[in-house]
């Protein structure tokens, strides 16, 4: 509890050890490894998917999995961890849009604990918003510089709405658009269908077990 | 000459705003002196051969895309001057100018950050992320993330030989391996959430509650002081800002 | 100094509504004693010593608990709500997930719970060296903890308990992963810690047992079905014949004189 009105001077430092002490409560237990292992899976599930021919990137669907499990500012780091070790392995162009990452982890948590992972129907409406707010996050990145070059398929986009007339920040945020909200609808679906049938022992071991429904049918299978 | 952790951090922020400012043809000289860094000088070499391949694979893709890209540019933008070429097309020299500016800058980035992260280990990282503030629980995922990332593509390799062996269709049409890969996916996440609950009983048993900070061996020397050569670059680096935000304004 | 370590009257619960994983439980472990702790999977063993490390409490925030703990002169009532590192020392059945896995030597990983601890100079330096020759892993001290065989990694597990000194020591299947000569190195760590550990092991097998505890508890459904001494549990084990892994009767009767089976066992063993 706060003893003192806090002064613009000292807002910062209050919100900094406000942040600290919900980042700790997020990744107590089975969080910090869970993060560790949700960074990792961001890395190799695009290579699952290249292995499997799917045209899907999944490269964010352990951030979600972290903000839906423990919360938005563990999402948060999982998602700019995520980026730099990308550029560390071999992209170095993902480091730049670390701050895209956060911004999908911090949305994520938030609405999960809104209760946006509990009714399938809702599951996709949040993916599609995602989509459209990770659009505009990532376009003037991309735009200002890299000029709208990714080195992807997705570029020849950004050429087609420039040939018609579009500035290079239009182009490049209506090329997120049409990709981005796909994706990351794609990567909550699927973040719901793994997450729903995990039995309730493991989910109350963390601190966003309860922004999921659980199957009942599992409970009886695990004694950890 | 050595350069720690700190200083090759900053000198790479440098690098990184340098580009945004510098012309095409001076990002050209960059890269080709930072190529020369890589080999000249021993804090910049890969620390291992995967890294050492990974950049030098990396150097040639990069300037093969900025070719192409230049081409490409240069023949869908129709502004500035428009040079014929045979069969009809036109290479305008707006879009080589924004291809090559683009493309040069590409390059100056990418090498800057190979520069980097091939010649620092991350355990060296996350000792330095230590020294300068960074929560130990923090510092703890980065280094747990080593460990998983060395496992995980090994989980996903067997489960995805189980799985193909019990039938699943993941060689079948796009729908049945989307279904591949949920079938992959669910166990692949449920071991990693039984690691993890065992991990953090681990920790815990250990007395690791994210107080004490964690220990590294060998150097001692990246205590997160701020030399003067990290001074130095942190300086032009924000005159660099400074330069982008002007430039901007002005125009 | 080793504490002695009470139970009374002990039920635990995962959570409410699931059947106890623990039942009335009340036993009493002496003092500096080796106690082996024996029975089926899903006996219980692995909960009553993760009660005893505190990492229950700590962690399975819906666990249902009555009775009390003592160990030594702290009593809790009804489990430990915290890890009682360094007092208690717990070795896990998986020594590979007991590791931190961010270590680069076996040398380094033997610190972290020195680092934890907050010690380090040349109290660090000595009580890794004591770990590291106890348990005869000088040779591997600056090898890479991934690149350890299975016994490695159990011997530098429990090194990595060892260093912090605990006085009461946890093992779950301490055996399971060595080979003869790695069992007896096992034994002859154990032994050296008589008196000035108390030490608590679970073990699938008897064997092990037999060469290195004083006392012995067999558990079954959650409760201690059996609590004696090494001659009271060798006449005392055709009770459990179809408790205890019959496949290590022969080696039983062969090396313990136990002249006396269970005619379905002595049909098995052909005797």
């Amino acid at each position: 509890m706060l003893q003192t009105r806090p002064t613009s001077g000292s807002f910062f430092i209050l919100m900094t050890k406000t942040v600290r002490e919900q980042f700790q409560l997020e990744i107590e237990g089975a969080g910090l490894p869970f993060v560790a292992f949700c960074i990792a899976l961001n890395l190799s599930a695009g290579q699952l998917a290249a292995a499997l021919k799917l045209p899907i990137y999944l490269d964010s669907v352990g951030t979600v999995l972290v903000a839906v499990l423990c919360g938005p500012w563990s999402a948060i780091s999982a998602g700019v961890i995520s980026n730099v070790l990308a550029s560390a392995f071999g992209n170095p162009a993902m480091v730049f849009f670390a701050p895209v990452a956060a911004v999908i982890g911090g949305f994520t948590g938030f609405i999960a604990s809104h209760g946006w992972f509990r009714r399938w129907y809702i599951v996709p409406l949040g993916g599609i918003l995602q989509g459209v707010i990770a659009a505009i996050a990532s376009a003037p990145i991309a735009a200002y510089l890299f000029s709208g070059v990714m080195l992807a398929g997705t570029d020849v986009l950004v050429l087609y709405f420039r040939s018609v007339g579009n500035t290079l920040l239009q182009s490049v945020f209506f090329q997120g658009l049409s990709s981005d909200p796909v994706d990351k609808t794609i990567t909550y679906i699927l973040v719901f269908l793994l997450c729903r049938n995990l039995p309730i022992r493991l989910l109350q071991r963390f601190r966003g077990g309860n922004n999921l429904p659980h199957n009942k049918a599992m409970d009886r299978s695990y004694a950890l | 000459m050595r350069f720690d952790v700190g200083e090759k951090l900053s000198l790479t922020l440098f690098l990184l705003l340098l580009s945004i400012v510098l012309p095409w043809h001076l990002n050209g000289v960059l890269f080709l002196l930072l190529v020369l860094f890589r080999y000249a000088f021993r804090p910049f070499r890969p620390v291992s051969d995967a890294s050492r391949r990974r950049s030098s694979a990396l150097a040639r893709y990069l300037a093969i895309v900025v070719l192409l890209m230049t081409i490409v540019n240069g023949l869908l933008i129709k502004e500035g001057t428009l040079w014929p070429l045979p069969g009809g097309f036109t290479m305008s020299s707006e879009g080589v100018t924004f291809g090559l500016r683009t493309g040069m800058r590409l390059l100056v980035i990418a090498m800057s950050l190979l520069l980097f992260f091939g010649s620092t280990p991350i355990p060296r990282l996350a000792q330095f992320l230590q020294s300068v503030g960074w929560p130990v629980q923090l510092v703890m995922t980065l280094l747990l993330t080593l460990h998983f990332i060395d496992t995980v593509p090994d989980r996903v390799s067997l489960i995805f030989t189980a799985q193909e062996a019990r039938g699943a269709p993941v060689r079948a049409n796009i729908l049945a391996r989307t279904k591949a890969f949920f079938l992959i996916l669910s166990p692949l996440l449920l071991s990693g959430i039984v690691e993890s609950i065992d991990r953090s009983m681990a920790l815990e048993l250990r007395g690791f509650h994210g107080g004490a900070k964690l220990s590294f061996r060998g150097d001692e020397t990246s205590r997160g002081r701020m030399t003067m050569v990290s001074m130095l670059f942190l300086i032009l680096s924000i005159l660099c800002i400074v330069w982008i935000i002007l430039r901007w304004l002005l125009q | 100094m080793a504490p002695s370590v009470s139970i009374r009257s002990l039920h635990y619960q995962y959570f409410d509504g699931a059947p106890f994983a623990l039942k009335d439980l009340s036993v009493h472990i002496a003092s500096g004693s080796c106690t082996a702790l024996l029975g089926p999977s899903g006996a219980g063993k692995t909960t009553l010593l993760q009660i005893l490390s505190g990492i229950i409490g700590a962690q399975f925030t819906t666990g249902k608990a009555s009775g009390s703990v003592l160990i030594g002169d702290d009593e809790f009532r009804p489990i430990p709500q915290k890890v009682l590192f360094p007092s208690v020392g717990y070795l896990m059945q998986d020594a590979s997930v007991q590791l931190s896995g961010i270590k680069e030597t076996v040398e380094e990983e033997l610190a972290f719970a020195l680092d934890n601890m907050g010690i380090d100079g040349y109290e660090r330096r000595e009580r890794v060296s004591q770990a590291l020759s106890r348990l005869d892993l000088g040779r591997l001290a600056n090898r890479r903890p991934h690149q350890l065989s299975g016994g490695e990694l159990q011997r530098t597990a429990l090194a990595s308990i060892l260093v912090a000194r605990p006085s009461l020591l946890v093992l779950d299947e301490p055996v399971n992963a060595l080979d003869s000569l790695g069992q007896q190195r096992m034994v002859n760590v154990l032994r050296s810690l008589k008196c000035s550990t108390t030490v608590l092991f679970a073990d699938s097998g008897i064997e092990f047992a037999l060469a290195v505890a004083d006392t012995f508890l067999v558990m079954q459904g959650g409760s201690i079905l059996f609590s004696g001494t090494r001659n009271q549990f060798l006449n005392s084990l055709d009770s459990f014949y179809d408790l205890l892994p019959v496949n290590q009767w022969s080696e039983v009767v062969r090396k313990w004189g136990k002249t006396t089976v269970h005619p379905r066992v002595a049909g098995l063993l052909s005797l």
